[in-house]
């Protein structure tokens, strides 16, 4: 295979940004929900939540 | 019949994408198995650039989903500033960082490929300094989200840049046209179809939808931490506001203390 040091590094920085992304989504997400979670176990809750 | 308007309110949105996130997250996967398959052993090598055409099964997908992502963002800042949708906010944010990273890959990837087929990791080309510009857009509305405390106030403001900034998708897609660029032509998206030969074609094409399924599947898991947030931050201000009131109506008691 010709170039296979380029062809390597192209797919490796792929790899590294696209499994960055999937890390970074997937923790944002489990963060936010479990932030969210923990709030309304301390009972706060959303103005739309405490007007019903 | 629901209309449109009530199937994008956020907490249907919450459900129907619980839903769908899987189904494309499992597509992305089946698609990058075959695609990958395809485009390292089974597709042929170019006749003038031998293997290293390689590069383009995961260039041409990544530069075209940092274009595609940033149209998206200009229909979603149509959303909010006509609409005043409240997820569309929530969709050009939470896009935003994909594009940003689906854009460096493309420079990247292009200047891998750039330098053993043009001797050179980077030209000042008006396709390659478009691109770059694209990039510094997406990280400067990045920035303005950040800037601003009030998430609505900040979606307003970063809606009109996007769509100022959108007059730079048609200067990147048609600068191999307007200009005479080291890059070569449009070969897939022509009117006259594309000039690559079909065993080269169709694994590109594969990983194009690869790709566009896993963008898919992390834009939905990203507007679901973005409406999250939203919920987080209210919440908060509501458990802060008696506090504030207190504590205001306690700081007026101190200085009429003081004087009496």
């Amino acid at each position: 295979m010709t170039h296979l040091g380029y062809i390597l590094a192209a797919y490796l920085a792929t790899a590294a940004v696209l499994i960055g992304m999937v890390a970074w989504v997937t923790l944002d997400l489990r963060a936010q929900k479990e932030r969210l979670r923990r709030l309304e176990a301390e009972g706060t809750r959303r103005r739309s939540e405490v007007s019903r | 019949m629901p209309s449109v308007a009530s199937l994008a309110n956020p907490t249907r949105f919450l459900a129907l994408s619980a839903l769908v996130l899987p189904w494309t997250a499992g597509a992305a996967v089946v698609l990058f198995a075959a695609g990958l398959y395809l485009a390292l052993f089974a597709s042929p090598a170019d006749y003038q650039q031998g293997d290293s055409v390689r590069i383009m099964y995961v260039h041409v997908p990544s530069v075209t989903l940092a274009m595609g992502c940033y149209t998206l963002m200009a229909v979603s800042a149509l959303g909010t500033l006509v609409w005043r949708h409240p997820l569309a906010d929530v969709a050009a944010r939470a896009a935003a960082p994909l594009g940003a990273a689906f854009t460096f890959l493309g420079l990247v990837t292009g200047a891998i490929w750039g330098k053993p087929m043009w001797g050179a990791w980077w030209v000042w080309d008006a396709r390659l300094t478009s691109f770059l510009v694209l990039l510094v857009m997406y990280l400067g509305l990045i920035a303005l989200w950040r800037a601003f405390d009030d998430p609505a106030r900040a979606g307003r403001v970063a809606a009109v840049l996007i769509l100022v900034g959108f007059i730079n998708i048609p200067i990147i897609k048609f600068s191999v046209d307007w200009w005479n660029t080291l890059h070569q032509p449009a070969s897939i998206l022509r009117l006259s179809g594309p000039t690559i030969h079909p065993s080269m074609l169709w694994p590109l094409l594969l990983m194009m939808a690869a790709f566009a399924m896993l963008f898919a599947s992390l834009w939905l898991a990203a507007m679901r931490a973005e409406i999250f947030r939203r919920r987080v931050r209210t919440a908060e201000l509501v458990a802060a506001q008696p506090a504030a009131v207190r504590g205001s109506a306690l700081a007026g008691a101190g200085i009429g203390g003081a004087g009496a």
